[in-house]
Protein backbone atom coordinates (compact mmCIF):
# COMPACT_ATOMS: atom_id res chain seq x y z
CA UNK A 1 0.00 0.00 0.00
CA UNK A 2 1.41 3.37 -1.00
CA UNK A 3 1.68 6.03 1.69
CA UNK A 4 -0.47 9.10 1.11
CA UNK A 5 1.14 12.27 -0.12
CA UNK A 6 1.26 15.25 2.20
CA UNK A 7 -1.57 16.82 0.23
CA UNK A 8 -3.75 13.72 0.44
CA UNK A 9 -3.07 13.39 4.14
CA UNK A 10 -3.94 16.99 4.92
CA UNK A 11 -7.12 16.99 2.87
CA UNK A 12 -8.24 13.75 4.47
CA UNK A 13 -7.48 14.92 8.01
CA UNK A 14 -9.30 18.20 7.43
CA UNK A 15 -12.33 16.24 6.25
CA UNK A 16 -12.21 14.09 9.39
CA UNK A 17 -11.61 16.88 11.89
CA UNK A 18 -14.25 19.25 10.53
CA UNK A 19 -16.88 16.61 9.92
CA UNK A 20 -20.22 17.64 11.48
CA UNK A 21 -20.85 14.05 12.53
CA UNK A 22 -17.72 14.10 14.66
CA UNK A 23 -14.32 12.86 13.56
CA UNK A 24 -14.58 9.43 15.08
CA UNK A 25 -18.02 8.69 13.61
CA UNK A 26 -16.99 10.06 10.22
CA UNK A 27 -13.79 8.05 9.99
CA UNK A 28 -15.37 4.84 11.20
CA UNK A 29 -18.27 5.20 8.75
CA UNK A 30 -16.01 6.34 5.92
CA UNK A 31 -18.94 7.93 4.11
CA UNK A 32 -17.93 10.63 1.59
CA UNK A 33 -14.34 10.04 2.66
CA UNK A 34 -11.74 11.64 0.39
CA UNK A 35 -9.65 9.05 -1.37
CA UNK A 36 -7.22 7.62 -0.63
CA UNK A 37 -8.39 6.90 2.88
CA UNK A 38 -5.64 7.68 5.37
CA UNK A 39 -7.22 5.95 8.35
CA UNK A 40 -4.77 3.08 8.37
CA UNK A 41 -1.82 5.50 8.25
CA UNK A 42 -2.72 6.91 11.65
CA UNK A 43 -0.78 4.96 14.25
CA UNK A 44 -2.98 2.71 16.35
CA UNK A 45 -1.02 2.20 19.55
CA UNK A 46 -1.62 2.42 23.28
CA UNK A 47 -2.70 4.41 25.14
CA UNK A 48 -5.23 5.34 22.41
CA UNK A 49 -6.61 3.70 19.30
CA UNK A 50 -6.42 5.59 16.02
CA UNK A 51 -10.07 6.68 16.15
CA UNK A 52 -9.62 8.18 19.60
CA UNK A 53 -6.52 9.98 18.40
CA UNK A 54 -8.28 11.53 15.41
CA UNK A 55 -11.27 12.40 17.57
CA UNK A 56 -9.12 14.47 19.93
CA UNK A 57 -8.46 16.87 17.06
CA UNK A 58 -12.06 16.82 15.88
CA UNK A 59 -13.44 17.62 19.33
CA UNK A 60 -10.84 20.32 19.89
CA UNK A 61 -11.72 21.94 16.56
CA UNK A 62 -15.40 22.36 17.41
CA UNK A 63 -14.81 23.28 21.06
CA UNK A 64 -12.24 25.92 20.22
CA UNK A 65 -14.47 27.72 17.73
CA UNK A 66 -17.58 27.29 19.88
CA UNK A 67 -15.81 28.71 22.94
CA UNK A 68 -14.48 31.55 20.84
CA UNK A 69 -17.97 32.47 19.58
CA UNK A 70 -19.32 32.29 23.12
CA UNK A 71 -16.56 34.62 24.24
CA UNK A 72 -17.47 37.34 21.75
CA UNK A 73 -21.23 37.06 22.17
CA UNK A 74 -21.47 36.61 25.96
CA UNK A 75 -24.47 38.87 26.45
CA UNK A 76 -26.38 37.40 23.54
CA UNK A 77 -25.73 33.93 24.88
CA UNK A 78 -26.94 35.02 28.32
CA UNK A 79 -30.17 36.43 26.92
CA UNK A 80 -30.78 33.38 24.71
CA UNK A 81 -30.35 31.16 27.74
CA UNK A 82 -32.57 33.32 29.93
CA UNK A 83 -35.30 33.02 27.32
CA UNK A 84 -34.83 29.23 27.28
CA UNK A 85 -33.32 29.55 23.81
CA UNK A 86 -29.88 28.24 24.73
CA UNK A 87 -30.34 25.32 22.33
CA UNK A 88 -31.13 27.77 19.50
CA UNK A 89 -27.92 29.67 20.20
CA UNK A 90 -25.96 26.40 20.27
CA UNK A 91 -27.49 25.35 16.93
CA UNK A 92 -26.62 28.67 15.34
CA UNK A 93 -23.04 28.38 16.56
CA UNK A 94 -22.69 24.80 15.34
CA UNK A 95 -24.20 25.63 11.95
CA UNK A 96 -21.89 28.62 11.58
CA UNK A 97 -18.75 26.64 12.36
CA UNK A 98 -19.67 24.07 9.72
CA UNK A 99 -21.01 26.47 7.10
CA UNK A 100 -18.56 29.37 7.30
CA UNK A 101 -15.05 27.95 7.56
CA UNK A 102 -12.43 30.31 8.87
CA UNK A 103 -9.96 31.50 6.31
CA UNK A 104 -8.24 34.12 8.42
CA UNK A 105 -4.99 33.76 10.37
CA UNK A 106 -6.59 35.70 13.19
CA UNK A 107 -9.29 33.74 15.03
CA UNK A 108 -10.52 37.03 16.48
CA UNK A 109 -12.08 37.91 13.15
CA UNK A 110 -13.85 34.58 12.71
CA UNK A 111 -17.06 35.71 14.41
CA UNK A 112 -17.62 38.88 12.42
CA UNK A 113 -19.88 37.20 9.85
CA UNK A 114 -21.96 35.41 12.49
CA UNK A 115 -24.80 37.95 12.58
CA UNK A 116 -25.23 37.99 8.81
CA UNK A 117 -25.19 34.21 8.83
CA UNK A 118 -27.92 34.13 11.51
CA UNK A 119 -30.05 36.61 9.55
CA UNK A 120 -29.62 35.22 6.05
CA UNK A 121 -28.26 31.73 5.88
CA UNK A 122 -29.11 29.85 9.02
CA UNK A 123 -31.84 27.24 9.01
CA UNK A 124 -32.52 28.10 12.65
CA UNK A 125 -34.80 31.14 12.82
CA UNK A 126 -34.77 33.57 15.73
CA UNK A 127 -38.28 34.76 16.42
CA UNK A 128 -37.34 37.57 18.79
CA UNK A 129 -35.79 40.20 16.53
CA UNK A 130 -34.27 41.94 19.55
CA UNK A 131 -31.78 39.09 19.67
CA UNK A 132 -30.52 39.87 16.16
CA UNK A 133 -29.96 43.42 17.35
CA UNK A 134 -28.00 42.31 20.38
CA UNK A 135 -25.86 39.99 18.25
CA UNK A 136 -25.20 42.88 15.90
CA UNK A 137 -24.27 45.15 18.79
CA UNK A 138 -21.79 42.62 20.19
CA UNK A 139 -20.38 42.15 16.71
CA UNK A 140 -19.90 45.93 16.46
CA UNK A 141 -18.11 45.92 19.81
CA UNK A 142 -15.75 43.23 18.51
CA UNK A 143 -15.19 45.13 15.28
CA UNK A 144 -14.40 48.33 17.20
CA UNK A 145 -11.87 46.39 19.23
CA UNK A 146 -10.14 45.06 16.11
CA UNK A 147 -9.80 48.32 14.21
CA UNK A 148 -7.26 51.09 14.67
CA UNK A 149 -8.88 54.39 15.63
CA UNK A 150 -8.67 57.32 13.24
CA UNK A 151 -6.03 59.77 14.52
CA UNK A 152 -7.56 62.81 16.18
CA UNK A 153 -6.80 65.94 14.12
CA UNK A 154 -10.10 67.73 14.36
CA UNK A 155 -9.07 70.12 17.13
CA UNK A 156 -6.07 71.42 15.25
CA UNK A 157 -8.13 71.91 12.08
CA UNK A 158 -11.20 73.63 13.51
CA UNK A 159 -9.43 77.01 13.81
CA UNK A 160 -8.67 76.80 10.07
CA UNK A 161 -12.36 76.75 9.20
CA UNK A 162 -14.25 79.86 8.20
CA UNK A 163 -18.01 79.92 7.68
CA UNK A 164 -17.88 79.04 3.99
CA UNK A 165 -15.37 76.21 4.34
CA UNK A 166 -17.39 74.84 7.25
CA UNK A 167 -20.34 74.29 4.93
CA UNK A 168 -18.35 72.26 2.43
CA UNK A 169 -16.11 70.42 4.91
CA UNK A 170 -16.52 66.72 5.45
CA UNK A 171 -16.33 65.59 9.05
CA UNK A 172 -14.50 62.32 9.40
CA UNK A 173 -15.87 59.97 11.99
CA UNK A 174 -13.83 57.38 13.81
CA UNK A 175 -13.11 54.23 11.83
CA UNK A 176 -14.49 52.11 14.68
CA UNK A 177 -17.93 53.77 14.62
CA UNK A 178 -21.02 51.62 14.03
CA UNK A 179 -24.52 53.11 14.07
CA UNK A 180 -27.31 50.71 14.95
CA UNK A 181 -31.06 51.01 14.70
CA UNK A 182 -33.35 48.53 16.40
CA UNK A 183 -36.86 47.86 17.51
CA UNK A 184 -35.47 46.82 20.91
CA UNK A 185 -33.75 48.83 23.60
CA UNK A 186 -30.34 47.46 22.72
CA UNK A 187 -28.27 49.66 24.97
CA UNK A 188 -30.29 48.70 28.03
CA UNK A 189 -30.06 45.04 27.06
CA UNK A 190 -26.32 45.27 26.46
CA UNK A 191 -25.70 47.00 29.77
CA UNK A 192 -27.93 44.61 31.65
CA UNK A 193 -28.70 41.31 29.90
CA UNK A 194 -31.36 40.60 32.54
CA UNK A 195 -33.34 43.48 31.02
CA UNK A 196 -36.44 42.21 29.18
CA UNK A 197 -35.74 42.16 25.41
CA UNK A 198 -39.15 43.52 24.60
CA UNK A 199 -39.80 46.02 21.87
CA UNK A 200 -40.47 49.55 23.07
CA UNK A 201 -43.17 51.61 21.44
CA UNK A 202 -40.65 53.21 19.12
CA UNK A 203 -37.31 52.40 17.53
CA UNK A 204 -34.05 52.95 19.37
CA UNK A 205 -30.70 54.08 18.04
CA UNK A 206 -27.17 53.77 19.32
CA UNK A 207 -23.52 54.28 18.48
CA UNK A 208 -20.62 51.90 19.12
CA UNK A 209 -17.08 53.23 18.89
CA UNK A 210 -13.81 53.54 20.73
CA UNK A 211 -13.38 56.86 22.51
CA UNK A 212 -10.23 58.90 22.99
CA UNK A 213 -9.11 56.70 25.89
CA UNK A 214 -9.28 53.68 23.58
CA UNK A 215 -12.19 52.15 25.47
CA UNK A 216 -15.26 50.87 23.65
CA UNK A 217 -18.42 52.92 24.17
CA UNK A 218 -22.03 51.93 23.54
CA UNK A 219 -24.31 54.96 23.83
CA UNK A 220 -27.94 55.64 22.94
CA UNK A 221 -28.77 58.37 20.44
CA UNK A 222 -31.94 60.34 19.77
CA UNK A 223 -33.44 59.77 16.34
CA UNK A 224 -32.45 63.16 14.88
CA UNK A 225 -28.90 62.85 16.25
CA UNK A 226 -28.65 59.36 14.78
CA UNK A 227 -29.79 60.58 11.35
CA UNK A 228 -27.42 63.55 11.44
CA UNK A 229 -24.49 61.39 12.51
CA UNK A 230 -25.35 58.75 9.90
CA UNK A 231 -25.17 61.45 7.23
CA UNK A 232 -21.82 62.70 8.54
CA UNK A 233 -20.52 59.13 8.77
CA UNK A 234 -21.44 58.55 5.12
CA UNK A 235 -19.20 61.47 4.14
CA UNK A 236 -21.81 64.08 3.31
CA UNK A 237 -20.68 67.70 3.76
CA UNK A 238 -22.69 69.87 6.12
CA UNK A 239 -24.52 71.76 3.40
CA UNK A 240 -25.90 68.50 2.01
CA UNK A 241 -27.36 67.36 5.32
CA UNK A 242 -30.90 68.31 6.16
CA UNK A 243 -32.00 68.14 9.75
CA UNK A 244 -34.95 69.31 11.74
CA UNK A 245 -32.62 70.09 14.62
CA UNK A 246 -31.86 73.67 15.54
CA UNK A 247 -28.42 75.15 15.05
CA UNK A 248 -27.69 75.18 18.76
CA UNK A 249 -28.57 71.50 18.92
CA UNK A 250 -26.20 70.53 16.10
CA UNK A 251 -23.45 72.63 17.68
CA UNK A 252 -23.98 70.75 20.92
CA UNK A 253 -23.74 67.43 19.09
CA UNK A 254 -20.53 68.51 17.35
CA UNK A 255 -18.94 69.50 20.61
CA UNK A 256 -19.96 66.24 22.24
CA UNK A 257 -18.81 64.09 19.30
CA UNK A 258 -15.46 65.83 19.08
CA UNK A 259 -14.91 65.46 22.82
CA UNK A 260 -15.84 61.78 22.90
CA UNK A 261 -13.86 60.86 19.79
CA UNK A 262 -16.71 60.11 17.38
CA UNK A 263 -15.55 62.95 15.11
CA UNK A 264 -11.81 62.65 14.53
CA UNK A 265 -10.89 64.79 11.56
CA UNK A 266 -12.08 67.31 8.99
CA UNK A 267 -11.43 67.20 5.27
CA UNK A 268 -11.52 70.82 4.18
CA UNK A 269 -12.66 71.15 0.55
CA UNK A 270 -11.36 74.28 -1.18
CA UNK B 1 22.77 31.27 7.29
CA UNK B 2 20.20 33.72 8.71
CA UNK B 3 20.90 35.39 12.00
CA UNK B 4 18.65 36.27 14.87
CA UNK B 5 17.83 39.91 15.30
CA UNK B 6 19.97 41.14 18.17
CA UNK B 7 19.52 44.89 17.79
CA UNK B 8 16.96 45.68 20.45
CA UNK B 9 15.57 44.31 23.66
CA UNK B 10 17.15 40.89 23.61
CA UNK B 11 15.21 38.82 26.11
CA UNK B 12 17.09 36.90 28.77
CA UNK B 13 15.93 34.95 31.75
CA UNK B 14 12.25 34.12 32.16
CA UNK B 15 9.28 35.85 30.56
CA UNK B 16 5.52 35.39 30.55
CA UNK B 17 2.86 35.52 27.89
CA UNK B 18 1.17 38.91 27.59
CA UNK B 19 -2.55 38.22 27.50
CA UNK B 20 -5.31 40.83 27.30
CA UNK B 21 -6.34 40.10 30.89
CA UNK B 22 -3.00 41.52 32.04
CA UNK B 23 -2.84 44.56 29.77
CA UNK B 24 -4.10 47.01 32.37
CA UNK B 25 -1.56 45.85 34.95
CA UNK B 26 1.26 46.32 32.47
CA UNK B 27 -0.14 49.65 31.30
CA UNK B 28 -0.47 51.08 34.78
CA UNK B 29 2.51 49.50 36.44
CA UNK B 30 5.70 47.66 35.72
CA UNK B 31 5.26 44.11 37.02
CA UNK B 32 8.63 42.51 37.61
CA UNK B 33 9.31 40.25 34.67
CA UNK B 34 12.24 40.15 32.27
CA UNK B 35 10.34 40.04 29.00
CA UNK B 36 6.99 39.31 27.37
CA UNK B 37 5.82 37.08 24.57
CA UNK B 38 2.78 37.97 22.50
CA UNK B 39 0.61 35.77 20.31
CA UNK B 40 1.22 37.67 17.08
CA UNK B 41 -2.25 37.18 15.61
CA UNK B 42 -3.90 38.86 18.60
CA UNK B 43 -2.26 42.12 17.56
CA UNK B 44 -3.02 42.10 13.84
CA UNK B 45 -6.59 43.33 14.17
CA UNK B 46 -9.05 43.20 11.33
CA UNK B 47 -6.80 44.46 8.58
CA UNK B 48 -3.30 43.79 9.87
CA UNK B 49 -3.01 47.29 11.32
CA UNK B 50 -4.15 46.26 14.77
CA UNK B 51 -6.79 47.63 17.09
CA UNK B 52 -7.13 48.16 20.80
CA UNK B 53 -4.75 45.33 21.65
CA UNK B 54 -1.97 46.77 19.51
CA UNK B 55 -2.42 50.21 21.03
CA UNK B 56 -1.84 48.66 24.47
CA UNK B 57 1.08 46.59 23.21
CA UNK B 58 2.93 49.60 21.86
CA UNK B 59 2.79 51.27 25.26
CA UNK B 60 3.85 48.12 27.08
CA UNK B 61 6.68 47.49 24.61
CA UNK B 62 8.31 50.72 25.74
CA UNK B 63 9.14 49.03 29.03
CA UNK B 64 9.68 45.35 28.19
CA UNK B 65 11.51 43.33 25.56
CA UNK B 66 8.93 41.61 23.37
CA UNK B 67 9.06 38.43 21.34
CA UNK B 68 6.39 37.33 18.88
CA UNK B 69 4.91 33.87 18.74
CA UNK B 70 2.50 32.98 15.96
CA UNK B 71 -0.07 30.25 15.50
CA UNK B 72 -1.09 30.62 11.87
CA UNK B 73 2.05 30.45 9.75
CA UNK B 74 1.06 26.93 8.73
CA UNK B 75 4.56 26.24 7.51
CA UNK B 76 3.75 22.58 6.85
CA UNK B 77 0.56 23.14 4.85
CA UNK B 78 0.45 22.27 1.17
CA UNK B 79 -1.34 25.60 0.63
CA UNK B 80 0.84 28.47 -0.55
CA UNK B 81 2.30 30.63 2.22
CA UNK B 82 0.06 33.56 3.10
CA UNK B 83 2.31 36.42 2.05
CA UNK B 84 -0.10 39.12 3.18
CA UNK B 85 -0.05 37.63 6.66
CA UNK B 86 3.75 37.53 6.61
CA UNK B 87 3.91 41.19 5.61
CA UNK B 88 1.58 41.98 8.48
CA UNK B 89 3.84 40.04 10.85
CA UNK B 90 6.90 41.88 9.62
CA UNK B 91 5.16 45.20 10.08
CA UNK B 92 4.05 44.28 13.62
CA UNK B 93 7.56 43.13 14.44
CA UNK B 94 9.05 46.41 13.29
CA UNK B 95 6.45 48.48 15.11
CA UNK B 96 6.74 46.75 18.47
CA UNK B 97 10.49 46.12 18.19
CA UNK B 98 10.16 42.40 18.86
CA UNK B 99 13.48 40.66 19.33
CA UNK B 100 12.39 37.62 17.31
CA UNK B 101 9.37 35.77 16.11
CA UNK B 102 8.46 32.13 16.20
CA UNK B 103 5.72 29.77 15.10
CA UNK B 104 5.06 26.04 15.13
CA UNK B 105 6.30 23.13 13.07
CA UNK B 106 2.86 22.03 11.94
CA UNK B 107 0.08 22.84 9.54
CA UNK B 108 -3.05 24.73 10.58
CA UNK B 109 -5.24 24.37 7.51
CA UNK B 110 -5.53 23.42 3.87
CA UNK B 111 -7.70 24.40 0.92
CA UNK B 112 -7.80 28.00 2.10
CA UNK B 113 -9.34 27.11 5.46
CA UNK B 114 -7.76 27.72 8.83
CA UNK B 115 -8.67 25.07 11.39
CA UNK B 116 -6.96 27.08 14.16
CA UNK B 117 -5.18 24.03 15.46
CA UNK B 118 -1.57 22.88 15.38
CA UNK B 119 -1.78 19.74 13.30
CA UNK B 120 1.04 17.20 13.11
CA UNK B 121 3.12 16.37 10.07
CA UNK B 122 4.44 12.98 9.02
CA UNK B 123 8.20 12.88 9.56
CA UNK B 124 9.16 12.00 6.02
CA UNK B 125 11.63 13.14 3.38
CA UNK B 126 8.65 14.37 1.38
CA UNK B 127 7.62 16.65 4.27
CA UNK B 128 11.18 17.90 4.68
CA UNK B 129 11.40 18.60 0.96
CA UNK B 130 8.18 20.56 1.23
CA UNK B 131 9.18 22.47 4.36
CA UNK B 132 12.72 23.54 3.57
CA UNK B 133 11.99 25.97 0.70
CA UNK B 134 9.06 27.37 2.65
CA UNK B 135 11.20 28.01 5.73
CA UNK B 136 13.76 29.67 3.51
CA UNK B 137 11.09 31.80 1.86
CA UNK B 138 9.87 33.00 5.26
CA UNK B 139 13.41 33.70 6.42
CA UNK B 140 14.13 35.75 3.32
CA UNK B 141 10.93 37.72 3.71
CA UNK B 142 11.43 38.36 7.42
CA UNK B 143 15.18 38.91 7.09
CA UNK B 144 16.05 36.61 9.97
CA UNK B 145 15.94 33.02 11.13
CA UNK B 146 12.54 31.49 11.63
CA UNK B 147 12.19 29.86 15.02
CA UNK B 148 9.97 26.80 15.04
CA UNK B 149 8.38 25.10 18.01
CA UNK B 150 7.80 21.39 18.45
CA UNK B 151 4.06 20.88 18.92
CA UNK B 152 2.31 18.56 21.31
CA UNK B 153 0.58 15.82 19.36
CA UNK B 154 -2.06 13.18 19.81
CA UNK B 155 -1.56 11.18 16.66
CA UNK B 156 1.38 10.14 14.55
CA UNK B 157 1.70 8.56 11.13
CA UNK B 158 2.77 5.06 10.26
CA UNK B 159 4.75 6.21 7.23
CA UNK B 160 7.02 8.54 9.24
CA UNK B 161 10.60 7.71 8.33
CA UNK B 162 12.29 9.33 11.32
CA UNK B 163 11.58 10.49 14.86
CA UNK B 164 10.33 13.99 15.58
CA UNK B 165 13.71 15.04 16.98
CA UNK B 166 15.54 13.68 13.93
CA UNK B 167 13.10 15.56 11.73
CA UNK B 168 13.66 18.81 13.66
CA UNK B 169 17.43 18.35 13.55
CA UNK B 170 17.37 17.77 9.81
CA UNK B 171 15.25 20.86 9.27
CA UNK B 172 17.70 22.95 11.29
CA UNK B 173 20.62 21.52 9.35
CA UNK B 174 19.05 22.23 5.97
CA UNK B 175 17.57 25.69 6.63
CA UNK B 176 19.42 27.25 9.55
CA UNK B 177 16.16 27.85 11.36
CA UNK B 178 16.12 28.07 15.14
CA UNK B 179 14.09 25.97 17.55
CA UNK B 180 11.69 26.90 20.28
CA UNK B 181 11.84 23.86 22.50
CA UNK B 182 8.53 23.48 24.27
CA UNK B 183 9.43 21.27 27.19
CA UNK B 184 5.80 20.67 28.10
CA UNK B 185 5.05 19.58 24.54
CA UNK B 186 7.94 17.14 24.62
CA UNK B 187 6.51 15.62 27.77
CA UNK B 188 2.90 15.55 26.53
CA UNK B 189 3.89 13.92 23.24
CA UNK B 190 6.18 11.48 25.04
CA UNK B 191 3.30 10.26 27.19
CA UNK B 192 0.83 10.20 24.29
CA UNK B 193 3.15 8.32 21.94
CA UNK B 194 5.17 6.35 24.44
CA UNK B 195 8.71 7.61 23.84
CA UNK B 196 11.35 8.66 26.33
CA UNK B 197 11.42 12.47 26.56
CA UNK B 198 15.15 12.39 27.23
CA UNK B 199 15.70 10.78 23.84
CA UNK B 200 13.96 13.81 22.36
CA UNK B 201 16.13 16.30 24.28
CA UNK B 202 19.31 14.41 23.54
CA UNK B 203 18.44 14.36 19.86
CA UNK B 204 18.13 18.12 19.47
CA UNK B 205 21.19 20.02 18.15
CA UNK B 206 22.69 22.11 20.94
CA UNK B 207 23.13 25.43 19.18
CA UNK B 208 19.70 25.51 17.59
CA UNK B 209 17.54 26.16 20.65
CA UNK B 210 16.66 29.85 21.01
CA UNK B 211 13.83 29.66 23.50
CA UNK B 212 12.08 27.31 25.90
CA UNK B 213 8.38 27.11 26.63
CA UNK B 214 6.91 25.78 29.85
CA UNK B 215 3.21 25.22 30.41
CA UNK B 216 0.67 23.12 32.24
CA UNK B 217 -1.17 20.23 30.63
CA UNK B 218 -4.44 18.50 31.50
CA UNK B 219 -4.41 14.83 32.35
CA UNK B 220 -7.33 13.10 30.64
CA UNK B 221 -6.50 9.74 32.13
CA UNK B 222 -5.61 7.97 28.90
CA UNK B 223 -3.58 10.86 27.52
CA UNK B 224 -2.33 14.36 28.24
CA UNK B 225 -3.66 17.49 26.55
CA UNK B 226 -1.61 20.63 26.10
CA UNK B 227 -4.19 22.99 27.57
CA UNK B 228 -1.98 25.77 29.00
CA UNK B 229 -4.45 26.12 31.85
CA UNK B 230 -2.49 24.78 34.81
CA UNK B 231 0.76 25.48 36.59
CA UNK B 232 3.75 23.61 35.22
CA UNK B 233 3.60 20.02 36.50
CA UNK B 234 6.53 18.42 38.39
CA UNK B 235 7.62 16.08 35.57
CA UNK B 236 7.88 19.06 33.24
CA UNK B 237 9.93 21.01 35.78
CA UNK B 238 12.25 18.03 35.94
CA UNK B 239 12.52 17.84 32.19
CA UNK B 240 13.18 21.59 32.12
CA UNK B 241 16.15 21.04 34.43
CA UNK B 242 17.46 18.48 31.99
CA UNK B 243 16.95 20.95 29.16
CA UNK B 244 18.87 23.62 31.07
CA UNK B 245 21.66 21.14 31.65
CA UNK B 246 21.82 20.27 27.97
CA UNK B 247 21.19 23.63 26.31
CA UNK B 248 22.13 26.22 28.94
CA UNK B 249 20.30 29.33 30.10
CA UNK B 250 17.98 29.73 27.17
CA UNK B 251 15.26 32.42 27.50
CA UNK B 252 12.26 30.65 28.96
CA UNK B 253 8.59 31.50 28.77
CA UNK B 254 5.76 30.47 31.05
CA UNK B 255 2.84 29.94 28.69
CA UNK B 256 -0.62 30.21 30.21
CA UNK B 257 -3.58 30.78 27.90
CA UNK B 258 -6.73 29.45 29.52
CA UNK B 259 -8.22 29.79 33.02
CA UNK B 260 -5.72 32.58 33.45
CA UNK B 261 -4.54 33.05 37.02
CA UNK B 262 -3.92 36.40 38.70
CA UNK B 263 -0.74 37.93 37.30
CA UNK B 264 0.94 37.44 40.66
CA UNK B 265 0.55 33.66 40.37
CA UNK B 266 1.94 33.70 36.85
CA UNK B 267 4.93 35.70 38.04
CA UNK B 268 5.49 33.20 40.86
CA UNK B 269 5.63 30.46 38.24
CA UNK B 270 8.18 32.51 36.32
CA UNK B 271 10.20 32.97 39.51
CA UNK B 272 10.37 29.18 39.92
CA UNK B 273 11.80 28.86 36.43
CA UNK B 274 14.23 31.71 37.13
CA UNK B 275 15.41 29.93 40.25
CA UNK B 276 16.06 26.73 38.33
CA UNK B 277 17.77 28.62 35.56
CA UNK B 278 20.16 30.24 38.02
CA UNK B 279 21.24 26.77 39.07
CA UNK B 280 22.66 26.12 35.64
CA UNK B 281 25.46 28.42 34.62
CA UNK B 282 26.45 26.56 31.55
CA UNK B 283 25.50 23.57 29.48
CA UNK B 284 26.35 20.25 31.07
CA UNK B 285 26.56 21.79 34.55
CA UNK B 286 25.89 19.40 37.38
CA UNK B 287 22.33 18.63 38.26
CA UNK B 288 20.58 20.63 40.95
CA UNK B 289 19.96 18.87 44.20
CA UNK B 290 16.24 19.48 43.73
CA UNK B 291 16.20 17.24 40.67
CA UNK B 292 13.26 14.89 40.66
CA UNK B 293 12.63 11.90 38.49
CA UNK B 294 11.31 12.53 34.99
CA UNK B 295 8.17 10.48 34.69
CA UNK B 296 4.43 10.61 34.51
CA UNK B 297 3.06 11.51 37.94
Amino acid sequence: MTAPTLQELQQWLKWAITNPSGARVAVQAGEYEPKPSCTSWVVDAPPLDRFERIDIYGSAFFMRLRDYLHSIFPKSQEVFERLSLGDVFDKLVAEYIVSVPSSTPNIDTFGLAFVDFCRQDSSTPIENVALYGLLELESSVLRAHLIACTPQRVLEKIPLLDASSLETARFITDSTLSLLESTADLVALWRDPTHAPTSPSHKTWCAVWRDLSGGTRVEPLKENAFQFLTALHSGLPLHAITTKAEGTQTQQWFQEWVENGIIRDIAIIH
Amino acid sequence: MPRLNTEKGQPAGVGVGLRSKYHQQFLHGTPKIAWLEIVSENYLGLDGRGGRARESLLQIAEHYPIVMHGVSLSIGSVDPLNLEYLHQLRSLKNICGAAWYSDHLCWTGVGGENLHDLLPLPYTEEALGHLCPRVQQVQELMGEALILENVSSYLSFAHSEMSEWEFLSELVKRTGCGLLLDVNNVYVSAINHGFDPMRFLNGIPRGAVRQFHLAGYSDNGTHLVDTHDHPVWPPVWSLYQEALRLFGRIPTLIEWDDKLPPLEQLLEEAAKAEHLMETYDSPNASRASTMVEVGHH
